[in-house]
């Protein structure tokens, strides 16, 4: 699903917030191909929801460039709303309309799309994320997970290329990130989107990205690579306060007590590194396992 | 005022008046209010009130709850009537009895009708700024008192508010400033939402009513009745 | 309660109508002055405001039954004009919810909108002659809320209708002849009139100074705490001062 085409870039970014707090993003160039999944990690303060932000063209930078789309989101972000979807952090600030379908048609009615051309894509994207029956409702009733979902859909209708996510894992149970995990992979099977996500939930991170920034504060970008890559370097990720994946941490340990183990990233990965290690595994090794959900996340990050 | 209970009750009430159309139920409470108001005598004053308690009766169990809001308009009437109780207390009688009907009116609306069917109909003569100040002021009403009731019942958990009742204002006070500086946070992220999502236009309740039903073409001759019956008793 | 909330039915159409009218016209000026600012930075912050303030007035203060406005607070953060359209909205909300009001949503306005720009107003003063922000607020306050009751007062001595008039219209017409008779009623109403007028003013200024002095109290906590941490809160932008 990806391909070469670049949808978002930002280099060696500077941002000044009113109180004098210096962001620095420079280091390793961010580059988002089209298709692409992509995590960005970095601990609190590492500006994480500043690259975001400006990535939105809700902040203008002191030095550096931010593309989106080939134009500068902080001056001409009108021109590509359409095609950018925005999850943020805080699910009950995002849904502004007085009931669920009043805020899953406020983007494309702002946009001034046709009464019959609203009504068909805000019925779609209700039905595709299962909440039709919440159509009514009014907002400050729902669960964290509902609104979650309300969010993603009012992110969604307009089929947008980049759908932006800032901690959208954030104040949910085990069971609805899970759930947005699964809505997150079928959003960029079935509909190609591009996605951005800004997160601390490190176990999920090799579910729901194909490649990985990680932010280190004042040192900027300090790595990327893919998921493998990245977390196989423990060092690197502990220096700028990042942990590594439970089980990635876990195979660590083994690796330095002796065993003969690769780092997995995810369940099934684990599962066959521990046949292979385990006596008479030749015969074992080569049944396949099956095929695992994302884990249940450690306690809150 | 719990404005909380208030918004669960028209939120989530299953009363013959929650089920009328928002518009019928607005339309019938103007009558009722104007009725209400223009009795300028005490048997209309009178007569409004058991029409307006009759209407409030079809929220069945609500009742009392919509009475007892409808007392502190009566509070601030009966400050009214002090002006006049001396020269005619039968003057002041019917300003206190007529706040009541007033009040019961507008408790019955609110907590048998969501705020958005209300608001939606209330906003269209606004400009659109207020309108949607309106309308995303009552949301943050609901995020801001989830924090307020989180704060005081960390203050309850580490102590109290202190001794004595000048303590207990500043710490109440200061309680107030840390949801105040949070609402500037939000302020700000708001500001971010509407911008990301192309805030452009008024903000509306695009809800869709069916046509009316029997109870909704009875209330409606029902207030008409009364405002045509105290119109003639005035 | 640290003023007075208009019920519905206790004043004359009239007054009702020019409240309405008056308020329209202030809200328009407010949105004029609005007018060159980012639209949905401005609902943002009159939308929080609004919801602050309806907080404020939500939760009564345990033993005492009163609640605070936070009026001269949403001026001091907000200026006077999103203070004002923020005041309307409050009152909107509250005449709905049967605590003052709704045909007197626009008077209950001005008289909470004054104290907003008078808050405003009396703050800017007060803060450059006071050092504290405590007090400079919690004397502001007391000065506005001073004002305001004043000036509910002047609405209802202004507002109050001969109660004979309005009970006995057909007894008064039938004897106008006896003019004699007329004149000498019309002179014990007058001193009744008056003497009411004192009674009630009586009953709201002693009622009210409680108010003022919790209403003074808190809203000197609340500037104070926000003094110490964002006192760019309390120094608004030309924007906010429009």
């Amino acid at each position: 699903m990806e391909n070469d085409e670049i949808i978002a870039q930002v280099n060696c970014l500077k941002h000044v917030y009113p109180d004098q707090t210096a962001v620095d993003l420079c280091g390793l160039n961010f580059t988002v191909h089209r298709g692409q999944r992509v995590a960005v990690l970095g601990a609190n303060g590492s500006g994480k929801s500043t690259l975001i932000f400006h990535l939105l063209g809700l902040l203008s930078p002191v030095d550096g460039q931010v593309s989106v789309f080939g134009v500068n989101p902080a001056k001409q972000f009108r021109e590509i709303r359409h095609r950018v979807g925005v999850l943020l952090q805080n699910v009950d600030d995002q849904i502004i309309g007085p009931t669920v379908w009043d805020d899953v048609t406020f983007t494309p009615r702002a946009l001034g799309w046709p009464r019959e051309r609203v009504d068909a894509c805000a019925g779609a994207i209700l039905e595709r994320m299962e909440i039709s029956h919440l159509k009514d409702r009014i907002p400050h009733y729902l669960s964290g997970g509902e609104k979650r979902k309300v969010a993603l859909a009012g992110a969604l209708v307009t089929e947008p290329e980049l759908l932006i996510m800032d901690e959208p894992f954030t104040g949910l149970d085990p069971r609805s990130r899970s759930e947005l995990v699964r809505l997150m992979n079928h959003v960029h099977s079935e509909y190609g989107v591009t996605y951005i996500i800004s997160t601390h939930e490190i176990d999920f991170v090799p579910h729901i990205a194909d490649w990985v920034y990680v932010l280190g504060g004042q040192h900027g970008i300090t790595l990327s690579g893919t998921p493998q890559e990245v977390f196989s370097q423990p060092e690197a990720l502990r220096a700028v306060s990042v942990d590594l994946p439970a089980l990635a941490e876990l195979f660590e340990v083994l690796q330095k007590r002796g065993w003969d183990v690769a780092v997995p990233l995810t369940v099934d990965q684990a599962v066959v590194e521990l046949e292979k290690s385990r006596p008479g595994a030749e015969s074992l090794s080569s049944k396949a396992a099956p095929p695992t959900s994302p884990p249940t996340p450690r306690a809150e990050s | 005022m719990d404005v909380q209970f208030v918004d669960e009750l028209a939120a989530n009430g299953r009363t013959p008046l929650h089920a009328a159309l928002p518009w019928v139920k607005i339309s019938a409470s103007a009558a009722l209010l104007a009725a209400s108001i223009a009795a300028s005598t005490p048997v209309a004053a009178g007569a409004a009130a058991v029409a307006v308690v009759v209407f409030a009766s079809a929220s069945l169990g609500q009742l009392r709850y919509t009475v007892t809001m409808a007392l502190y308009p009566v509070f601030f009437a009966s400050i009214f009537a002090l002006g006049s109780v001396q020269r005619s207390p039968l003057f002041a009688l019917t300003i206190v009895v007529k706040a009541f009907s007033a009040g019961l009116v507008a408790s019955t609306l609110i907590t048998t009708t969501p705020f958005v069917d209300i608001f939606a109909g209330v906003s269209r003569a606004m400009p659109a700024i207020v309108s949607d100040a309106l309308f995303m002021g009552y949301r943050s009403f609901f995020i801001l008192i989830n924090e307020l009731q989180n704060l005081l019942r960390a203050v309850r958990l580490r102590g109290g508010a202190g001794r004595g009742l000048a303590q207990q204002l500043r710490t109440y006070g200061q309680v107030l400033g840390v949801v105040i500086l949070h609402s500037a946070d939000m302020t700000e992220r708001m500001y971010r939402v509407m911008i990301v999502r192309g805030y452009s236009q008024r903000i509306e309740s695009a809800r869709e009513w069916p046509p009316p039903r029997t109870f909704d073409y009875l209330l409606i001759a029902y207030a008409g009745a009364v405002l045509a019956l105290i119109l003639t008793l005035k | 309660m640290s003023h007075l909330h208009i019920p519905d039915g206790v004043l004359p159409l009239p007054w009702i109508a020019a409240g309405i009218g008056l308020t329209a016209l202030f809200v328009y000026l407010a949105l004029a002055a609005l007018k060159r600012h980012d639209r949905a930075r401005v609902v943002s912050r009159i939308a929080t405001l609004s919801a602050v303030m309806l907080l404020a007035m939500s939760l009564p203060i345990p033993l005492l039954g009163y609640h605070v406005n936070l009026t001269v607070l949403a001026g001091i953060l907000a200026g006077p004009a999103e203070g004002f359209i923020a005041a309307f909205v409050t009152n909107l909300i509250l005449g709905l919810m049967a605590h003052g009001g709704i045909t007197v949503v626009g008077l209950n306005t001005l008289v909470t909108g004054l104290e907003v720009s008078l808050g405003w107003l009396i703050w800017r003063s007060l803060r450059r002659a006071l050092r504290r922000p405590f007090a400079a607020a919690a004397v502001s306050t007391v000065i506005v809320l001073l004002i305001s009751t004043t000036a509910m007062l002047g609405i209802v001595a202004g507002t109050q209708i001969n109660p004979d008039l309005a009970l006995h219209r057909h007894d008064h017409s039938e004897h106008a002849d006896h003019s004699e008779h007329a004149d000498n009623a019309d002179h014990a109403d007058d001193t009744d009139h008056v003497g009411s007028l004192k009674a009630f003013a009586a009953v709201v200024y002693a009622t009210g100074a409680v108010g003022w002095a919790i209403e003074a109290l808190v809203v000197g906590s609340v500037t104070e705490f926000i003094a110490k941490s964002r006192p760019d809160m309390l120094s608004p932008s030309p924007d906010r001062e429009a």
